[in-house]
């Protein structure tokens, strides 16, 4: 059976291929990453997002098998211990905007990709809401949580 | 605040029920028949010797006794495995593999069907010598005929003398609640007999009796988790993934079992919002006092009988309650079909008959010019009197609501000329908070405990994604003058609550909560003898520790809540296109605990009312399965929509329950479609009676609005 290895929140692991079309988020999952959520399999919630080499994709429609080897996987769990994926939920734990919460690493690791490349979130509360575009909440339809998080910076979670 | 509750928390990915999969669990999916209606036979040896299959589980494992999932079901018509397949999508069996990959795909194999008559709609349902839906209660396919108010000669009486008659019918459509995290369930048996289940099932006190009951097992024996769970909005009611994982990990011998399920199945088979068609008939005096009111509802049913008759009954009664007339008469019918049952979806029946009898309070009050405000308060329940329905003192006060929307109106009325048309339009709401009533009084247990300087609450109310938790913490927090990091939440159904639903979560189990850690702050000062801080040096005194109480609040009545919305909108009159542009929802619903978690609710609400008012709905195909399941499918209101909701309380305290609080979480989304109707038909003229207002829908109406109409006929 193929093995593919990938750098996973900073840890190299070694996963199985053995189903061409097996996703990229069942693979994160069975191998212990469950912060990665499963909602639709289809790419139309936004749960499952992780980022790959910096960029954020809808784990459940990018099979395993497409992923070069070595490439850098980073989930929510991870993020959540850098220094933008802090200042994101020290954010979110000033106002509490998430509901269920399933939508919510999905949306850490779309915020972290973009804190990265700008250095803060978008001021504009409608980029704001647009950044969040492709994460469906059914709880509350993300408003509160662009409220909270518009114009976040990366260094402390402050306002700029 | 403790795991579970805080955004922090939930944005590192907290464990639903498919993170706590055990290492060495084996995997089952169910095998689902084509349907309509069929005999099935699953053929067990092929199956059984694909690679990767340990067991196969049909007709032969149920445990052979009738249930309902909900346990006032007018009848018990349902086995977790079936022989006879009522509606597409029906389980008939179950697959369990080594790997997730071997069960989807035995799963996904074709069953051997034998094809009975079926009936995929209505008329089908309803014709003379219609086949029997369920051919175990082959008599009749209607489910249930309810009755409610005054006698049908009395309000046919009314009507015959009032000035005016009204007489118009609504429709709605069914729709999935889609909650983000699909519906699963873990389960294994140790040497001893005892059984762990982990699942989202959203009543896990009740789920528990039930697996009790169907596995033969004392109720001791079960031990139930409930995890956080990724949404719900009712859809989690109708629940037998857990019975299926019990059911599976006995039949290999205790190993744990997880039953996964994926989007488009659960879309299609999860039981959804009913399809109603609601006929109001209404007279009335010239200067707009009703007289009499009949509302006769009809609701598309599956072949179980589940929820749809408590549905039918609560969306009745919300529908009589918010208008006294000298006669008010409700009558429902439940029809089964071989299609996806209906079942629980947050407003549980009040969406539909609210857009009905909200709908047509517009065209009376259009009729006799009148504005909708002054009729609804001319005619509207007053704070003070008693509820026709219950006859408890009513506590809400819709003329405050009414006012309030009033006053944050933002435009004038509409009728304008052009392409693109303005106008607004209100609906007013009831709701209940709880389920105090002719079947009993309802009440919640919670208990609460130190342990090493913490505090722990415990409750059998699952968190579904409304911030249940999160309010007890802060109850708890707030009486104690605890910091909230030190209150953690743990849900354990052995407490007796029903659990949440029917908007009773902050009346029942939230006045509970208080109610124990009063309980314990009196026992800590009979500890103490004295009146020492609780908290020292960030922990709770641990002289406290293995200190616990436990309460029960019973409920003294069903604490009415009532509600107001306002929609402004634009639609495009060449395209039919209907654009929301602000909503207001104002609400009486006691006091508020947390104004964040409120507002979440509201907007929330308000997003699923406008989804079922412009886009959502399932379409079935000929042979009744769902034509489209995915979520994309679904036209759910995006992230990114440009669209003010505005939530307003009138924070009025309760006088039932310490907490002064009552139920938020079903209101807000009950008067947005007929509020948005009544606005459509403010910017252009045009009625929209039948939901989804789909461009299409809005061009016809527009189009034969400018024909005459005849609405108003002499009595």
């Amino acid at each position: 059976m193929a093995e593919l290895t990938l750098s996973v929140d900073g840890e190299e692991r070694r996963l199985e291929v053995d189903d061409p079309f097996a996703s990229l988020a069942w693979a994160l999952r069975d191998d212990g990453h469950t912060a990665v959520k499963i909602g639709c399999e289809e790419g139309a919630c936004g749960s499952c997002v992780v980022l790959v080499d910096g960029e954020p994709v809808p784990s459940c429609v990018v099979p395993l098998a497409t992923l070069p080897s070595g490439a850098r996987v980073e989930t929510a769990r991870g993020l959540a211990e850098t220094t933008p994926g802090r200042a994101i939920t020290a954010a979110l734990a000033r106002a509490e905007p998430l509901q269920c919460g399933f939508c919510g690493p999905g949306i850490l690791a779309s915020c972290v990709a973009h804190l990265r490349d700008h250095g803060t979130l978008p001021d504009d509360p409608a980029a704001m809401r647009e950044l969040l575009s492709s994460h469906l909440c059914r709880c509350t339809g993300q408003a509160a949580v662009a409220d909270t998080l518009v114009g976040v910076a990366a260094e402390n979670g402050a306002r700029p | 605040m403790s795991r579970h509750t805080t955004s922090a928390a939930k944005a590192g990915g907290l464990d639903y029920v498919l993170d706590l999969t055990p290492p060495d669990a084996l995997y089952a999916r169910l095998i689902r028949a084509r349907g309509p209606h069929s005999l099935v036979s699953v053929d067990r040896d092929s199956l059984r010797a694909r690679p990767g299959v340990v067991a196969v589980l049909d007709h032969a494992d149920d445990p052979g006794r009738w249930f309902s999932t909900n346990p006032v079901a007018v009848r018990e018509d349902m086995q977790v495995f079936s022989d006879e397949a009522r509606h597409p999508g029906d389980v008939v069996g179950a697959v369990v593999a080594e790997t997730r990959r071997a069960a989807r795909s035995a799963a996904a194999l074709p069953v051997t069907e034998r094809e009975l008559a079926a009936a995929v709609s209505l008329d089908e349902a309803l014709a003379a010598g219609a086949p029997p839906v369920h051919t175990a209660f082959g008599d009749t396919n209607v489910l249930a005929m309810l009755e409610f108010g005054a006698p049908e000669d009395v309000v046919h009486e009314q009507l015959a003398a009032s000035e005016l008659v009204f007489d118009h019918t609504y429709t709605t459509a069914a729709a999935s609640h889609n909650f983000l995290e699909p519906p699963a369930a873990i389960a294994s048996w140790d040497g001893e007999g005892d059984c762990r289940v982990v699942s989202n099932a959203q009543l896990p006190h009740l789920n528990r009796e039930l697996l009790a009951a169907l596995l033969g097992v004392d109720l001791e024996r079960l031990e139930y988790v409930s995890p956080p769970i990724g949404g719900s909005f009712g859809g989690k009611e109708d629940f037998a993934l857990d019975l299926v994982a019990a059911l599976c990990s006995r039949a290999v011998g205790g190993r744990p079992v997880v039953v996964e399920s994926d989007r488009r199945e659960t879309t299609a088979t999860v039981p959804t919002r009913h399809a109603m068609h609601v006929r109001v008939r209404s007279g009335c005096s010239a200067d707009g006092r009703l007289t009499a009111r009949l509302i006769e509802a009809t609701a598309e049913c599956g072949p179980y009988a589940g929820h749809s008759s408590t549905v039918m009954a609560n969306g009745l009664s919300i529908g009589m309650t918010l208008y006294p007339a000298p006669a008010v008469r409700g009558v429902g019918r439940c029809v089964a079909l071989n299609r996806v049952p209906g079942g629980a979806y947050r407003g549980y029946g009040g969406t539909q008959v609210l857009f009905a009898v909200e709908s047509q309070l517009d065209e009376i009050a259009g009729a006799l010019a009148l504005d909708p405000f002054t009729l609804r308060k001319r005619n509207a329940l007053q704070a003070g009197a008693r509820d026709p329905a219950w006859g408890w003192p009513v506590s809400f006060d819709l003329d405050t609501c009414l006012d309030r929307c009033r006053t944050a109106l933002g435009m004038p009325g509409g009728r304008g000329e052009g392409r693109y048309r303005r106008g607004w339009g209100i609906a007013a709401l009831g709701n209940i908070s709880g389920l105090t009533g002719p079947m009993g009084t309802d009440s919640a247990e919670v208990s609460c405990s130190v342990d090493e300087g913490r505090l722990t609450i415990t409750t059998a109310s699952a968190d579904i994604g409304q911030g249940l938790h999160a309010a007890l913490v802060q109850v708890a927090a707030a009486e104690l003058e605890l910091p909230p990091e030190l209150v953690d939440v743990v849900c354990d159904p052995r407490l007796a609550d029903l659990g949440t639903a029917a908007s009773r979560g902050s009346y029942l189990t939230a006045n509970a909560a208080l109610a124990a850690v009063q309980g314990l702050r009196a026992a800590a000062a009979e500890r103490h003898a004295g009146d020492r801080p609780l908290v020292s040096r960030g922990r709770l005194d641990p002289a406290l520790d293995g200190l616990s109480a436990t309460r029960t609040f019973a409920a003294p009545d069903n604490g009415l809540v009532a509600g107001t919305q306002l929609v402004e909108v634009e639609v495009d009159c060449e395209t039919g296109r209907v654009r929301p542009l602000r909503v207001v929802s104002v609400h009486d619903s006691g006091r508020v605990l947390s104004a964040t978690r409120a507002q979440g609710q509201v907007r929330g609400g308000v997003l699923h009312g406008l989804g079922m008012a412009l886009a959502e709905q399932l379409s079935f195909d000929e042979s009744g399965a769902v034509v489209d399941p995915t979520l994309l499918g679904q036209g759910l209101p995006p992230a990114d929509w440009e669209l003010p909701i505005e939530a307003l309380f009138v924070d009025d305290p309760h006088p039932n329950g310490g907490l002064g609080v009552k139920g938020l979480g079903e209101a807000p989304a009950m008067g947005i479609m007929p509020a948005l109707a009544n606005a459509i038909c403010d910017a252009t003229g045009a009625r929209l009676r039948s939901a989804p207002f789909t461009p299409e829908r809005v061009l016809a109406a527009i189009v034969a609005a400018r024909e005459p109409a005849e609405s108003v006929r002499p009595a």
